[in-house]
């Protein structure tokens, strides 16, 4: 890299640090920069500069959120905002881009918390260090009726989901627990058996 | 004369039972993780693509996974190279309830503590799969955890004394105030404890309860012994003192035990 100008060095360095990019693609880019109109560069370098100012955490579901520069305690999330959503539902998810993941499959039409983490004893991560108070306080509001937990089938988001569960019942709130299945496209001949033995659990009536 | 070329640089692979102790990310795709094998001591690795790829690792590499472990060592690090993991067991009922996951992954972090890497140990890793057996068919009890505390102390070379002072030799019947030395891996009377500052003052009854334990020949005779609760809460409270002791730093998973407790 040492024998690149000063400025491009700098950039490739600069890419390197992204997810999946070596050096040679971030040279391969920085190239392609080079040789763009320079208006199309400023453009790529100001969306870079926007994204922190102006992407935040939803104050209700701890979703991600453009920031409204009127409020100190950030904006909410399109979700959180739309009307047509329906509020009695909450679905809990581990972090934003499982958010994201769920919105994409068009399934669902109620809202979200996300609870930025999930319980884990060997890592020393307790109920407190999640947005689990603050799921509680919106459940405790008016109209909730079904809590849908949407954590990962892992050690850590079953015992997420177990806590959850926990603390909702008595609150009087339907609490589910989204299943496990197939994937599509899959083949039982090739279905691991945690994943074969969860699908006969979660079977349903057709 | 081709044969002898590939045997001398294709890597020796590995197969063994292991138990997964924990995993996490490792860039974009890749997994780290650390396994108690059977045949090998504890065995870091890393398991390429299993971020993504739904065949390869698919519910292998979870914590409480008893799995059959392929591996190969790469010349410059310590890091495996995972080939392959497939599943002997999934212990089901140990994600069933808070206090389960609490108590096995309490199991885990101190087996991960205590034992060595690549440091053969059969018998070490028989308890670690035992102790996640009785968890996954029995439950959890303070007993079973003091039980299984103890017997680890003992196959990974850090069975404490407690039959008699670690200083002058007097018996654990004898007179007086006992108290545990973490310092020097045992039990001092009352006349050698004010040589040492580290020490837990112990009770009579724990400490009998530990010498049998001590003696008890596995999981299945722990029916048959009973203690009070609280002589046993002591007993496993000054266990995990030495633990974190001889580990050399706070046990993240210790807290969630009492949490995550229904008795
Ligand atoms: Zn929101
Ligand atoms: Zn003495």
């Amino acid at each position: 890299m040492s024998n690149y100008p000063a400025p491009l060095a700098r950039l490739i360095r600069e890419l390197c640090k992204l997810p999946g990019i070596g050096e040679k693609t971030a040279a391969r880019l920085a190239f392609h920069m080079l040789k763009e109109k320079a208006e199309d560069v400023q453009e790529l370098a100001e969306s870079i500069g926007r994204l922190k100012r102006e992407m935040g955490i939803c104050r209700t579901c701890f979703g991600l959120s453009e920031i409204d520069p009127r409020r100190s305690d950030g904006a909410e999330c399109r979700v959180c905002q739309d009307p047509r959503r329906e509020r009695e539902k909450i679905c809990v998810v581990e972090k934003p881009s499982d958010m994201m993941a769920v919105e994409k499959s068009q399934e669902y039409k109620g809202l979200y918390h996300v609870l930025q983490g999930t319980i884990s004893p060997l890592d020393g991560i307790g109920p407190e260090a999640l947005r689990i108070k603050e799921l509680l306080e919106r459940v405790g509001g008016a109209g909730v009726r079904e809590v849908i937990v949407a954590t990962n089938p892992t050690v850590e988001g079953e015992a997420t989901a177990l806590y959850l569960s926990k603390a909702l019942k008595p609150l009087g709130i339907k609490v589910t627990r989204i299943a496990r299945g197939l994937p599509m496209g899959g083949d039982l001949e090739y279905t691991d058996a945690v994943t074969l033995g969860k699908a006969f659990e979660g079977r349903r009536e057709i | 004369m081709l044969r002898l070329v590939e045997s001398t640089t294709m890597p020796i692979s590995s197969v063994t039972p292991a138990i997964v102790l924990r995993s996490w990310s490792f860039g974009e795709s890749d997994k780290i993780v650390c396994f108690l094998t059977e045949s090998h001591g504890k065995v870091t690795g890393i398991a390429k693509g299993a971020k993504r790829s739904r065949k390869r690792f698919v519910n292998s590499l979870e914590p409480f996974s008893l799995v059959n472990l392929r591996f190969h060592d790469r010349p410059g690090t310590s890091l495996a190279f995972i080939q392959g993991c497939d599943l002997i067991r999934f212990f089901k009922q140990l994600t069933t309830s808070l206090e389960k996951i609490a108590h096995a992954s309490y199991l885990m972090e101190i087996t991960d503590g205590l034992s060595g890497e690549r440091d053969e140990n059969r018998a070490l890793f028989a308890h670690l799969r035992d102790g996640l057996n009785f968890i996954e068919e029995s439950g959890t009890s303070v007993l079973f955890v003091t039980f299984f505390e103890l017997k680890l102390l003992m196959l990974s070379g850090y069975q404490p004394m407690l039959s008699q002072c670690r200083r002058c030799g007097k018996g654990w019947r004898g007179e007086g105030q006992w108290a545990f030395s973490l310092r020097d891996g045992g039990i001092l009377c009352e006349g050698c404890s004010p040589f040492r500052r580290e020490v837990l003052p112990l009770s009579r009854e724990a400490l009998g309860a530990m010498v049998q334990l001590q003696r008890a020949n596995g999981i299945l005779a722990l029916h048959l012994s009973s203690y009070p609760a609280t002589v046993l809460r002591e007993s496993h409270l000054a266990l995990l003192r030495f633990i974190q002791y001889q580990v050399g730093r706070e046990l993240k998973s210790a807290p969630f035990l009492d949490a995550f407790s229904t008795s």
